[in-house]
């Protein structure tokens, strides 16, 4: 500034300049930091994202590992014996018992066979329920809720408001698989008394609302939950809304006297 | 020195906003080239440096064009351009031949810090991974946002002096002329900045 000053440039010029300069200076620094900062946080959050995502997809593969150890155990376990007791009344010895006791090998065969159809048949049913399959979601919650009003420990009903026009199959099984998995969760960790489900149609959306009076999880806690190594089910949840482009809210009441999740599913064209 | 350093990177960054910028510099040097001739031979040069100022701001005006990305403010400044033009022919119609036109250079200088200040904006609210200071664009930016801060009360201070008192202290423009030098001289010298940029939602 002397330096300059010794040019004979007055002082008002100087400062004036000076002045500039700095706020020039100051806002190029200014959008240098600023930019590192955002850049910096939205990699770190590019980051969470695709941890979250590999979470997710762990989860959905270990599901799958369960679901294929379980089919594999009722088939090894109860399906194979069965047959193999049936193949034991079954015999080339047969031929040369008396007809009486080779009716009532054929009879206990014919039962063991029919035992195994059905046990085939309820893994069939586990895979995909035939009433969800033939008559939509509203039936197979029903349904499914009528099994569990049936061993009378609590209260379960459900009301569809609007439900003419199905979503697509694979989306039906996802949003049933969705709520079959809230309600697991309620009957396991919730200790309430009651549970009621009801759906709503919007103009682009679908509203799956579930109310219980038990313990129940607020959104921060299924956040914190499904980013964490427990909480297989709700990673499963956060997995399969996610096939569907749906959102879910976890609250409680305002009253505190129950909580609420509601599930936002968004709808295609054709099931408008 | 930035030409010789775009003509030596000429093969590695045949970016087309360069060139626009390289050519600004060649006639920026033609143009004091001849005021020098001018000023030892005693004439006056007053027409050249008014022509320089159109060629100056049509330049840098292209040079915006070319690196914001809006619309809206592409067509702004297809408008400023029309808009200056027509102040400058006016301008220099009346007065080319007989001073500096300083109303072109304070609405030159003017709209230029505006331009500076959306292309930083618009950084901001676009942002990509590439940081800022690895573009080009960016520290041509700077040179000029640099030069028109440091000299834009100078260029207010000298219409108000008489004869040719303002050459004393003509030695701000020197010393801001110098690092705009400099920080193009980077913007010509540095890597182009190629990899693909990645958007943020």
């Amino acid at each position: 500034m002397i330096l300059l000053q010794s040019f004979g440039i007055p002082p008002t010029l100087l400062l004036g300049t000076i002045g500039m300069l700095f706020l020039a200076i100051a806002l190029i620094i200014f959008i240098i930091f600023h930019q590192r900062k955002v850049i910096r946080y939205q990699l770190k959050m590019q980051q969470m994202e695709a941890e979250q995502q590999k979470i997710l997809l762990r989860a959905s593969i270990r599901l799958q590992e369960e679901e294929r150890q379980r089919i594999a155990a009722d088939l090894h376990d109860d399906a194979g014996p069965l047959l193999a007791t049936a193949r034991l009344y079954l015999t080339e010895n047969m031929v040369n018992l008396d007809k009486a006791t080779q009716l009532q090998s054929i009879f206990n065969a014919k039962q063991i066979i029919d035992e195994a159809i059905q046990l085939i048949r309820n893994i069939s049913h586990s895979l995909m329920p035939p009433t969800l399959k033939n008559f939509g979601l509203e039936s197979a919650v029903n349904d499914f809720f009528h099994k569990i009003n049936g061993s009378g420990s609590l209260n379960v009903n459900c009301r569809f408001h609007d439900y003419k026009v199905r979503l697509k199959p694979d989306k039906e099984l996802t949003v049933f698989r969705i709520i079959q998995e809230l309600i697991n969760n309620i009957l396991k960790h919730s200790n309430s008394s009651f549970i009621h489900l009801t759906q709503h149609n919007g103009e682009d959306n679908m509203i799956i609302r579930l109310h219980h009076d038990g313990r129940g999880l607020n959104q921060e806690d299924f956040l914190k939950m499904s980013k964490s190594n427990v909480g297989l089910g709700l990673k499963n949840i956060q997995s399969r809304l996610k096939v569907i482009h749906g959102d879910i809210l976890f609250e409680q009441d305002p009253s505190e006297s129950f909580y609420k999740v509601t599930i936002d599913i968004p709808k295609d064209y054709n099931e408008k | 020195m930035p030409a010789i350093f775009y003509l030596v990177t000429y093969k590695k960054n045949r970016d087309r906003k360069l060139r626009v910028i390289f050519f600004l510099i060649i006639i920026n040097f033609l143009s004091d080239l001849y005021g020098l001739y001018t000023d030892t031979h005693n004439q006056k040069n007053y027409i050249s440096y008014n022509l320089y100022i159109l060629i100056e701001t049509f330049s840098l005006y292209i040079f915006f064009y070319q690196i914001i990305l809006s619309g809206a403010v592409k067509k702004t400044i297809l408008l400023t351009i029309i808009s200056f033009f027509i102040f400058w022919l006016y301008q220099f119609i009346r007065f080319g031949q007989q001073r500096f036109l300083d109303e072109c250079i304070t609405v030159e200088n003017i709209s230029l810090l505006a331009f500076c200040l959306y292309y930083y904006i618009e950084k901001i609210i676009k942002i990509d991974t590439a940081y800022i200071y690895t573009e080009k664009s960016f520290w041509i930016v700077t040179a000029y946002l640099i030069f028109i801060s440091g000299t834009f009360f100078l260029l207010l201070y000298i219409p108000g002096l008489k004869g040719q008192e303002w050459q004393k202290y003509y030695v701000l423009n020197y010393v801001f002329v110098i690092i705009r030098t400099i920080l193009l001289s980077i913007a010509m010298f540095m890597k182009n900045n190629d990899s693909p940029k990645q958007k943020f939602n």
